[in-house]
């Protein structure tokens, strides 16, 4: 009859012992994260201005991977923020006014979502920090088209205008204005395309395909698998040069057609936090660039390495900002 | 029959003990993830990613193949007991899994859905397997037109979980459709009643309006009752296991919905929402022509378990068809299948029309890894059925208290944003008053989940066409869908004048000749109008 109640308290100091380590644990571990540390222990935060699986979330979560591989920073987070085509992640980054060990992920569909959007903040409101990498654009047409060059296609646009249907990813976004200045070049107003917005690169693909567009815009690696087994056909890339290992793709320059652009992918840190901090950050992202796990990012997202540190990136920046203005502005949004 | 035996090489060698674990891992993530609101199965894939990196490609697929149909299943178990959908393909479970619950049948509606889940992962992972290249031409067949009549077919098929008013139900579809115009167009870009805030430039997330209508809703109605609300904790549990009649009549809505899903699954950009829904409103029809033919009674609208197993299979069948387009074109769908392909390429797996020849192992190995993750699903989940039910019996004021803490930390979780729970907070008020002035919440998530979609997809198709309406009516399946939207109106339309024309000749055989007794037959009046 003793056993019961000897066994019962047995239990509860088992119980509140654990319960006491926990708390312990929990104390010690908030502890170490508040305190941010030096060194490759300092704190880093990452702002994916997307959802999980988005183009931001990627670069996010590869940005982290890396840095913890090569120790250059063991405790790094990522944060979504997604919504508004990254204008939510733009704002939460300017709100964050002079906060150390926040990078924010950006690109070229940041600029244009500010532009298309009236966003309460602007590239103005952040510190540039790096360009990591770029990905190109093509245009592309389903394997039983009739337009077998970028000159076909531009006769065929220049007659059809709003009948002929183009496909790309969401209005305001890089394919939009990359199709933009497509039309542009090949002397379509901008205004009288006819875009059918889709929510990604796979629906985009789906479309053509399926008959329903008759051109699509978008990145080279959204359509490379296609391409390589030959369900659609690139007719021109937005680099300035033939890209290694598709060298048989003209580009669109040399097909005379004034295009010039590439989705950039960045990093921009919080308004206000000073010269120390930025450099620190810009030499940590230097450091990873060089190292072998990023050279195996590159790789595997097919991303194109067109780094560009501080001063070069603030420059960068502007223009972008005032092509982007311009396209949207011909595009009437 | 090559296929079974490359399949039985993929089970193999898919097949040991810790690949086992890394199942077993996966399943209990999912499901983790699933019941919780607001995070889906990309999420979890996402977050994992990284993890697998390091592991060998067996490994990582079981990874992903468990908390891929984990996920999916995740969301019954919330939408049964709580009445909170953990994501949009949940939602059609809730109507009639609830009422289960609340009937005391909670075990029973868990149980047909983890072995409905199960049913439907097994056959739409072999239909993947054996019939991938096939399903993929069928599923390029659907541009926006035949899309287009696909949700007025949607539409039209769960019009039946409309009961009661006519009135008041098209009342909470357009309450509903509003609510889907919020946000951006996605079309034109304009920004539609976003009063201004950047915030509602993405719409009112569809979790905010799930947990605002559904659950929250109902605990501001339980709560204002106060003393009079029914006490959950009187219901009896009654037997956890499934009898045979529950199986009887669980096994064809299992089929039904996992051929639903499976054929509506590889179409892209199609979610799980429209099979589904589909398959709630098909269920309902077949119960009531069961009871209008003498056999049981249809137990729409009191928790009928054909209502819980059709969907449920039917949201496991079309994450099993996610996987055609996939593997067939290299074309991710969903989320979840996006980040899957960024996986698949790192093993230099590429995903397309050569896909089977050149990495054939791979892939044998990958549909052996769904298979696993199904039976893992079935093994993890059952028996937990009886023990979650019995969330059920906790006291009123613990329950509801605990329900609202989840909504809102669901709702918090999905952008850490203090506005999203204001909106959440106005939904759930204006689900209060929807409830208090008897306007059933049911079509108002119609409108919400099918009402984007279908405006969508008939904006781009006459984009497509450039104003020319023909574009609707194109094609076989388009013209198909729609004779079906005319018979499904019509046929409750005849039956009702043939049993009034029946009754006419009835009373004037009456009239003439007094009490021989051919009343009986008659049915019950009001039985099949709503």
């Amino acid at each position: 009859m003793k056993v019961a109640p000897t066994r019962a308290a047995l239990t509860r100091i088992a119980a509140c012992g654990a319960a006491a380590i926990l708390v312990g644990v929990a104390v010690v571990d908030v502890r170490q994260s508040a305190a941010s540390g030096t060194g490759e222990n300092e704190k880093l935060l990452l702002i994916a201005p997307a959802a999980p699986g988005g183009g931001w979330d990627m670069l996010a979560r590869e940005l982290q991977n890396g840095l913890r591989e090569e120790g250059l920073r063991r405790n790094v987070e990522v944060s979504n923020a997604e919504g508004a085509g990254g204008t939510i992640g733009l704002t939460q980054t300017a709100n964050r006014e002079g906060q150390s060990g926040v990078l924010t992920m950006t690109g070229l569909g940041m600029v244009g979502a500010v532009e298309t959007l009236g966003s309460q903040h602007t590239m103005a409101d952040a510190t540039p920090i790096a360009q990591l990498a770029s990905e190109y654009l093509t245009v592309v047409v389903p394997k039983n088209s009739p337009y077998r060059t970028a000159d076909e296609l531009a006769e065929a646009w220049r007659e059809k205008k709003g009948g002929l249907p183009v496909a790309g990813g969401s209005m305001g976004g890089v394919d939009q204005i990359f199709a933009a200045q497509v039309a542009q070049s090949m002397k379509v107003p901008p205004d009288g395309i006819n875009y059918l917005p889709y929510a990604g690169g796979g629906e985009v693909l789906t479309s053509l395909l399926s008959g329903t567009a008759q051109v699509g815009f978008g990145t080279y690696g959204d359509f490379s698998d296609q391409l390589e087994s030959g369900s659609v056909r690139a007719l021109g890339i937005s680099s300035p040069e033939r890209l290694d290992g598709v060298d048989d793709l003209p580009t669109l320059h040399e097909q005379g057609y004034d295009v010039e652009m590439s989705n950039w992918r960045g990093v921009i840190a919080p308004p206000g936090v000073g010269e120390e901090e930025a450099k620190k950050l810009e030499r940590v992202l230097a450091k990873l660039r060089k190292t072998p796990t990023w050279a195996d990012t590159l790789k595997r997202n097919r991303w194109t390495d067109t780094y560009q540190g501080r001063e070069e990136f603030t420059a960068f920046l502007k223009e972008e900002v005032t092509v982007a203005r311009k396209t949207v502005k011909a595009l009437g949004l | 029959m090559e296929a079974f035996s490359l399949l039985g090489d993929g089970l193999v060698s898919a097949l040991t003990p810790a690949n086992l674990l890394w199942a077993f891992c996966g399943v209990l993530l999912g499901t983790a993830v699933g019941v919780l609101p607001g995070m889906g199965s990309a999420m979890a894939v996402a977050l994992l990613l990284p993890v697998t990196f390091q592991m060998d490609p067996t490994a990582a697929f079981i990874l992903f193949a468990g908390v891929y149909y984990g996920g999916t299943f995740g969301g019954a178990t919330t939408s049964i007991l709580l009445n909170t959908p953990g994501q949009a393909s949940s939602i059609a479970t809730t109507y009639e899994g609830h009422k289960m619950a609340l009937a005391g049948r909670a075990p029973q509606a868990l149980g047909t859905a983890v072995i409905g889940s199960f049913v439907a992962s097994v056959i739409g992972t072999l239909v993947v397997a054996l019939f991938a290249p096939v399903m993929v031409d069928f599923a390029l067949k659907f541009g926006p037109g035949e899309y287009f009549a696909l949700t007025v077919f949607s539409f039209v098929a769960v019009a039946a979980v409309v009961s009661g008013s006519v009135v008041r139900g098209i009342a909470s579809l357009l309450i509903g459709l509003a609510i889907g115009l919020v946000g951006i167009d996605s079309q034109s870009g304009a920004p539609r009643f976003d009063f201004g805030s950047a915030v509602l430039l993405d719409g009112v997330d569809l979790i905010i309006v799930t947990v605002g209508l559904l659950a929250l809703g109902e605990v501001l109605y339980v709560a204002a009752q106060g003393r009079h609300a029914p006490d959950l904790a009187s219901i009896r549990s009654g037997k956890p296991w499934l009898k045979r009649r529950d199986l009887r009549r669980s096994w064809p809505a299992w089929l039904r919905g996992t051929a639903l899903g499976t054929t509506f699954g590889p179409i892209p950009g199609s979610g799980a929402e429209i099979p589904t829904f589909l398959s709630l409103g098909a269920e309902r029809r077949l119960a009531k022509r069961r009871e209008r033919r003498g056999g049981e009674k249809s137990e729409f609208g009191k928790g009928a378990i054909e209502g819980v197993a059709g969907p449920e299979a039917a949201n496991n069948g079309s994450a099993a068809g996610t996987l055609v387009p996939l593997l067939g074109l290299g074309l991710p769908t969903s989320a979840t299948a996006a980040i899957m392909l960024a996986a698949f390429q790192q093993y230099g797996l590429q995903p397309g029309p050569v896909l089977f020849e050149r990495n054939g192992d791979l892939v044998w190995t990958l549909l052996a890894s769904l298979l696993i993750g199904s039976v893992l699903l079935l093994a993890i989940n059952l028996p937990f059925a009886p023990l979650w039910a019995k969330l059920l019996k906790l006291p009123k004021p613990y329950l509801y208290a605990g329900i609202t803490l989840f909504s809102v930390l669901a709702v918090y979780a999905i952008n850490g944003s203090t506005v999203h729970l204001v909106m959440l907070l106005a939904v759930s008020l204006l689900a209060f008053a929807m409830r208090h002035f008897g306007v059933p919440v049911a079509p108002a998530l119609i409108g919400v989940v099918l009402g984007p979609i279908a405006e969508t997809e008939l904006r781009r198709a006459l984009a497509a066409s450039a104003g020319d309406p023909s574009i609707l009516v194109n094609s076989g399946i388009s013209i198909g869908l729609y004779v079906m939207v005319v018979v499904a109106a019509l046929l409750p339309l005849a039956a009702k004048l043939r049993r009034l024309r029946a009754r006419r000749a009835e009373a004037a055989r009456d009239s003439g000749n007094d009490g021989d007794g051919g009343g009986e037959e008659r049915e019950p009046a009001g039985t099949a109008s709503r």
